[in-house]
Parts: C-alpha cells; structure tokens; sequence
C-alpha cells in the first residue's frame, strides 16, 4: 500500500544541481545585511536566508560525513538540517551522511549562539575531528560567534537559513557544484 | 502582580511556576477551571513539598536519581546525535530498564530574553520570536497580546493553527521513524517541508518569525494547497495508524496514569491523553478565538494517545485554516500602560504561562514558564520502568525541546 502511494505521488526531490528549482520559495526579504547581523536583524533589517560565503574549497573524491553540534540554538536551525532528509532535498543522492560522532566528520556544522556550557562542548568536538577539518556555521546566531572560537570555512545567512541554501553551501565546499 | 504569604501545602490549584523573588520564593498558580492565575509568596519552599508537588523539581532544578542494586548513572547528552539538540539525561539503569531518570538542563541557557529587557515591547518582540523557533508563533502572540492587547484575532489565530499542524506533523514524523516505519516517515517530512513553504507564503517566514510586522500576506492558492496537504496526512496518518508494527511500539510506552497528571501538575498533550483537560485554549488569553473548540481527549495516557491527540488536532486546525477568510489586518504597535500584564497561552505541546512587566514604555520584566519544562518532568516520570529501546517513542511523544526548557525563569 505504501508503495502504490509513493508511485501514485512520484517524484517530489528537488532536481537541483542538475537545474534550479524554481518551486522552492525564495526569502521574501532580498536586504542584504551581511553574515553577522544577528543585532541588525533584531533591529528589523530581515535577512536573506540563502547567502552563502565559502571561504575555502576541499573537495572530496569521496561520500561526505558531517557531525551536526547544536550550540544554543532556538531549535528552528535543528528542523531545517533535520529536513535535508526529507523527499524534498534528499541529502544521501548527493554522498552526505549525518555522522553523531565528530571522529567519523569531514565537516563540522555548527549551529547556535553558544552558551557557556557548549563553548568546551564545541572546542572537544573540533579537536575530536580527522584532518582536513571543515567547519560550517549555519544561521545568524552561529555566524556571529563561532568564529571567534574555531576558524570557519563557510557561512550560510538566515534565521535559520533555508535547507537547500545548506544543500547549496555543502556542495559549494565539497567543490560539487558552482553557481 | 500581588502576592500574600501563604502556606504552598495547603493550596490545590495547578503549579505553574516557582520564581525566587526578595522576599523568598513565588508560587504562581493557576485554576483551570475559573482560569484564575494566583501568586503566593513563601520564605522557602516547604519540607515535604517536593513529594506533594513533584514538578517542583523542574522549577527548582531540583532533580536527584540514585542508582540502586547493581545500577549505575549514565549521562546521555548533550552533543549526542540522538537528541538532536544541545540538552541531556541523567538515566539511572541497571541493565536494560531504565529505574529513573532525570532531564539535565542548562546547556541551553541562552540570553535570548535579557536583550529583550529595556526595550519598548514592538522592539522586544523580535528576541521574543526567537525564544524557541518551533513555537515562534504562540510565544510571540502571547507577549503581543499581553503588552499590546489582542488585535488581528484572525490572523493570530490563523498563524497559531499553521504553528500547530507543523509542529504535529514534525513530532508523527519523529515517531514514525523511532518505529522504523520509514516510508511514513519520509512522507511525513514531506508534509512538514509543503507546509513550511506554505507558512512562507502566508506569513512571511517558515516558522512565522516577524508575522505580526508582516500581516496576512495574500496567497492565492492558499485553500487548493491546504486542500491536497489535508489529504495527503490523512491518507499518511490512516495508515500509520493501522500499522500493528507502529501501535505496538507506542502502546503502553511511556504510560502517565490519571494520578500521575494530577500529582504532578502535567498540562497540555499528556493531560489531555489521559482525560484531564487542562488546556489554555479553554481559559488562557485567547480563549475567545477557541470559543467553539472542544480539544480532543484520550483516556489511556500512553505514547499512542498522545500520538492520537495529535492526529485529532491536526485534523481541526485543518478544519479552521479552511474557514478563516482573513482580511487585510495591521496590527496596532502603541503598548499598553505601565504594569504588569500575565496571562497563559496554548503552544502545540502545552500552555506557556508568560509575565511581562513594562516601565517607563519599557520592558522591565518577563517571567517565563515554557511547555517543554512540564513536558520534560512529565516524560522523566512516564519513561520509568520503561527500556531503552522505548526512550525514543516516549521522549518524542511529547514534543518538547530544550531550548524552549531552558528559557524558564525571570528576565530582568
């Protein structure tokens, strides 16, 4: 039964990279406030919850494992990862994995403005990690702070960003897609 | 917010908060039937109150678990990759049952609500949407409708039943993939993903951040989407709900007996699920906008019922997101005078109890008692006897997070 209902409702996964997906709604706010504008955005500067900053490129010749570490979230970043799973953007078609371990993680993605207890949480997490380490911050809250603590390689904007924006800047990493 | 000195044993109505205050501790309490909302005032907190009131505990940070006979104490959390958020458990095991457990708070504790403090209300209200993300809506109407008043009922009832049936939704998926039930559970993170889109659509923003400084946005196909979603979970949830593998899981899991509600305080989804009807749509602020709502009820108080007051909520927020005709709407952003306004509202797992007072046009004060809080002490008192392999369908019957516990307490 539940296979005749999949057939009946075909294919719902998003064709992107292979072309732009035209279905996905675009943040309604196009104002540009940069990457650490979590105080600018309170003040009601809303930002675009699909910039990305991509500082350095490693690709890999090989599936990708990334080892998710929520900081001090408002939960909302946590849906929008949890959500790369779904039909829609179907994460694992692309050679990503959610990893719980940092040991097994090619790239770090960190969420959250981070609270006091979670700085030492984070700082064991990346030194836990393999070489080449990768970080990620995804959000506004992570983009403000996390670089003060561990050198990051990529930014995604939004509160929180948008799952096929984090598709897009892993991809952009990973050195699998250039727009 | 008058208080009198008065013995917390000897009153009877629902614990809803303990602040520490100057003088010693606030009880602040709540009458679901007349929806009364009591404060009280006591140098400390009374021998023998924690047996009487348990969810104390939870206020107070108060939890202890020992070990017995061969146990040991284990800490599950905070980066671990199943609880998907930064929180953790202290769990007292022996083997496979768990004995007790207790949840392990304070990795959250974000200062989200102190950058609020000094601010004019329409500035405060930004940090206030971003008190726990999943419930943007209900935390932001709420403090609207304390320091502004209620106004767009509409829409605000509009945004809070979009709010709900995400939420829902998100919490059947959860469920539905801790039973292995996969293909409901990618069909149920298909539904989650259409109706964020949608909430883009019609309030600016997929969890409804910023929806009050936006208003009702025009969505022309608004009803036909809704239409095909509805059908689409109905068709998912029937199913779900037929599967001998899925029932067999949550049945009996996580049991909350009628006793154990009432004992410690439980409100919202659990109560519900075991026939206790303590709900802050039936007294809380917004209680005119749910005049002609009756919530839906179980009796057997386990990770099913739950499950089962969701699919029944769901179903009616459908019912009135297909009746609303929403009008062109601006909220009003002159606030109330000063004082200190206090009210509770429904979020989808259960009620907030929210105070905001405002000074000089400022806010001054914000006392906070989240769902998850209650949510979490529930689940600790359910979960034990229970095994391992049922911590999954037991914690995410409930629907909570920690970003939302953590937030508890005065902001000032």
């Amino acid at each position: 039964m539940w296979l005749a209902k999949g057939i009946k409702r075909g294919i719902i996964t998003t064709k992107f990279p292979r072309e732009e997906d035209k279905s996905i709604p675009k943040s309604l706010y196009d104002k540009d406030c940069g990457f650490s504008c979590f105080n600018s955005c309170m003040n009601g500067c809303e930002e675009r919850d699909d910039k990305i900053e991509v500082r350095r490129k490693i690709p890999f010749n090989k599936s990708v494992h990334i080892f998710v570490l929520d900081v001090g979230s408002c939960s909302s970043c946590n849906r929008e990862i949890s959500l790369l799973n779904s039909p829609q953007y179907d994460l694992h078609r692309l050679g990503f994995f959610f990893t719980p371990v940092p040991r097994h993680a090619d790239i770090l993605l960190v969420i959250g403005e981070p609270t006091e207890k979670m700085i030492t949480v984070l700082k064991e997490a990346y030194e836990q990690m393999p070489e080449p380490k990768i970080v990620v911050t995804a959000g506004a809250c992570a983009n403000e702070k996390i670089e003060k603590i561990i050198e990051v390689d990529a930014r995604i904007s939004g509160c929180p960003p948008q799952p096929i924006a984090i598709l897009k800047a892993l991809l952009m990493l990973t050195g699998r897609w250039n727009p | 917010m008058n208080a009198k000195f008065k013995d917390p044993m000897k009153i009877n109505d629902t614990l809803t908060a303990i602040i520490p205050a100057d003088e010693g501790y606030r009880f602040i309490w709540t009458n679901y039937e007349s929806g009364e909302i009591k404060h009280t005032l006591w140098e400390d907190i009374p021998e023998g109150f924690y047996e009487r009131r348990p969810l104390a505990r939870a206020f107070m940070n108060n939890y202890s678990i020992e070990a017995k006979d061969c146990g040991k104490i284990l800490t599950y959390g905070p980066a671990a990759g199943g609880l998907g958020e930064a929180g953790a458990f202290k769990i007292a095991t022996c083997g496979e049952r768990i004995d007790s457990l207790a949840p392990y708070l304070g990795f959250k504790k974000r200062e989200m609500l102190n950058k609020a403090i000094g601010k004019e209300p329409w500035e405060a209200l930004p940090y206030v949407e971003r008190i726990t993300g999943q419930f943007s809506i209900s935390y932001a109407s709420l403090f609207y409708a304390l320091a502004f008043g209620v106004d767009c009922p509409d829409y605000l009832l509009f945004a809070k039943e979009l709010e709900r049936v995400h939420n829902h939704i998100w919490v059947m998926h959860k469920l539905a993939g801790d039973a292995s039930q996969k293909v409901a559970n990618m069909h149920l993170a298909a539904i989650t993903e259409e109706f964020l889109r949608l909430n883009l659509k019609t309030l600016g923003h997929r969890y409804g951040m910023n929806f009050l400084r936006t208003g009702p946005r025009k969505y022309e196909k608004f009803h036909q989407e809704l239409r095909e979603l509805k059908k689409w979970f109905l068709e998912t949830a029937e199913e779900l709900s037929q599967s001998r593998i899925f029932i067999d899981r949550l049945q009996t899991t996580c049991t909350l007996k009628k006793l154990d509600i009432l004992r410690n305080d439980v409100v919202g989804i659990p109560a519900r699920a075991n026939g206790v009807l303590r709900d802050a749509r039936k007294i809380g602020i917004f209680k005119d906008l749910y005049r002609n709502y009756s919530p839906p009820m179980e009796s057997y108080g386990d990770s099913l019922s739950r499950f089962l007051i969701r699919v029944g909520e769901v179903e009616k927020s459908f019912e009135i997101l297909e009746n609303i005709v929403l009008k062109e709407c601006k909220v009003k952003r002159d606030a109330k005078e000063d004082g200190f306004y206090e009210g509770m509202a429904e979020a989808p797992p259960g009620d907030i109890y929210m105070g905001v007072k405002i000074e000089k046009g400022r806010v001054k004060e914000i006392i906070i008692r989240p769902p998850s809080l209650v949510m979490y002490h529930a689940f600790s008192v359910g979960i034990r006897g229970n095994v391992f392999t049922d911590f999954p369908f037991a914690l995410d019957s409930f629907g909570a997070y920690f970003s939302d516990a953590d937030i508890f307490g005065r902001w000032a």
